[in-house]
């Protein structure tokens, strides 16, 4: 095998590596878009006034969800700095 | 045969050839040939044509049979109504001739046509039939559900897990995870009587805190009884249809079988959980020592919570999100952990329980946990995202140990 060939195999295996980081990348955007808009909704019903009991549930989800997105956006992050 | 007679000895000859033939067409098909042929009168082909009608519903009733109730009601449903269609053509015979032949006139249908005139008779007659039954629809459904009432079944059966599924991976899966998740709704019915607590109401939107002090005493259920009728028979088709599945298809399904075989076992797992529990939960809530009394209605309370939020993953299922949620579910149990969080020193310490109360409370709080942590690894199996990539993306969004108890001592506040 010459020096060239050798050198496109590796370029190929790259991008392989770069495609599958890319579409990991995606789903997390996804993801993320997907928390994001379930933040919104429980961010809108505790405005509207709920009982003692349903507003630490739903501060409760919403720290969850938090603690999700910051850890995906760090994830998302890493992958582009790869 | 004329005259009364000679109609309801017609009817019943067009309703047993029906029910030998299975088939009112080819009843009415010999009808209509005999009285083109003169074999017999018109006014016998009418009644033959009735009794056809009637007859029909045999079909019916022999599919029903073999059917559940849903299927036995559809099938008397259709016996009641051309029963009486039957009967008011019967009792009103000369008012339906005389519309017959006025409608036969207006059509320019001939005098002698009578093959034709069967037509129009067979037509007005169903017509008839669906304008005096269609008021009574709703009394008709009331009616039958009273007389074919749904009876518990002692033994539940798989509903899901047949041969046909079988056919191809995709759908065999999918069987799978339909069965899981009829195992998940009697283990969740189990567990919820295990704790005094109705599963409806568990579903609803009622106060969890009013609902377990509605019910302060644990009334103790035979779970091994439960366990054997409605759960060990599903989880055992459930593992040997996994295995036959196993034995058909290729390697590539190999991990899914795994994790829908873990998921299976989850609940199982859980329902024996919940019967060290219910031990001393029963004992207990109705110690005359308040203090353990409060500890164990903690617990109640504690799985009531998991419960519910499952019932809302499980309701929601919005794609993608619905594993994630179930970290709120960990979250929790983490908060109610008395081990973890010193409840239980602090009660031993200040003589508000006995040590042996304390490791009792120890040990079933540690029940308690197992059966939230195996229903909630068995909903995420279950809600898993069908392709590698999402599962992984999922995964690696999903919450460890460390980041749940950083979210326990955040103050409300930064939850912006």
């Amino acid at each position: 095998m010459t020096s060239e060939k050798l050198i496109n195999k590796f370029h190929r295996l790259l991008n392989m590596e770069r495609h599958k980081q890319k579409e990991k990348q995606d789903k997390i955007r996804s993801l993320l878009k997907k928390l994001k808009k379930q933040q919104m909704v429980l961010k809108a019903r505790l405005e509207k006034g709920q009982s003692p009991d349903e507003q630490k549930r739903i501060k409760r989800n919403l720290k969850v969800i938090q603690a999700q997105r910051k850890k995906g956006i760090k994830l998302c992050k890493s992958i582009k700095c790869k | 045969m004329p005259g009364l007679k000679g109609l309801l000895v017609y009817t019943l000859l067009g309703a047993a050839a029906t029910v030998v033939m299975q088939s009112s067409h080819a009843t009415l098909v010999l009808i209509i040939t005999a009285l083109a042929a003169q074999q017999i009168s018109y006014e016998n082909a009418l009644a033959l044509a009735i009794g056809a009608n009637v007859g029909t519903t045999i079909t019916a009733i022999l599919g029903a049979m073999s059917s559940n109730v849903q299927g036995r009601r559809l099938a008397g449903a259709h016996l009641i109504f051309n029963l009486t269609t039957g009967l008011v053509a019967i009792i009103f015979i000369q008012q339906f001739l005389l519309v017959v032949n006025g409608l036969s006139e207006a059509l320019g249908i001939a005098d002698d046509d009578y093959t034709m005139k069967l037509a129009v008779f067979h037509t007005l007659f169903n017509l008839a039939g669906v304008i005096i039954m269609l008021p009574f629809t709703g009394k008709l459904v009331t009616l039958l559900e009273r007389l074919l009432s749904e009876r518990e079944r002692l033994v539940d059966e798989p509903q899901f897990l047949n041969q046909a599924a079988m056919e191809l991976p995709e759908s065999a899966m999918q069987a799978l995870r339909n069965e899981i998740r009829h195992l998940f709704e009697n283990a969740y019915e189990l567990i919820a009587s295990a704790l005094s607590l109705e599963p409806d109401k568990l579903r609803s939107s009622q106060d969890l805190k009013q609902l377990v002090a509605a019910s302060p005493e644990v009334k103790k259920i035979d779970i091994d009884d439960i366990y054997e009728r409605r759960i060990k028979v599903l989880y055992s088709a459930i593992i040997a249809y996994i295995s036959q599945v196993q034995a058909t298809t290729s390697e590539h399904f190999g991990e899914e079988l795994y994790q829908l075989r873990l998921a299976s076992r989850n609940i199982a797992e859980a329902v024996k959980d919940i019967k060290h529990l219910q031990k001393n939960l029963v004992r207990f809530s109705k110690s005359p020592n308040n203090k353990i009394r409060d500890q164990y209605n903690k617990l109640r309370l504690q799985l009531a919570v998991v419960l519910r939020e499952l019932a809302e993953v499980l309701g929601d299922e919005v794609e993608g999100v619905s594993s994630l949620s179930l970290d709120s579910i960990q979250v929790v149990l983490e908060e109610g952990d008395v081990t973890a969080n010193g409840e239980l020193d602090r009660l031993i310490r200040e003589d508000s329980i006995r040590a042996e109360m304390a490791t009792s409370l120890m040990n079933d709080s540690a029940y308690a946990y197992d059966v939230a942590n195996n229903l909630i690894n068995m909903v995420r199996i279950l809600f898993a995202p069908v392709d590698q990539e999402s599962r992984d993306a999922e995964s690696a969004l999903i919450l460890n140990e460390e980041e749940i108890s950083e979210i326990l001592n955040t103050p409300d506040e930064n939850s912006n």
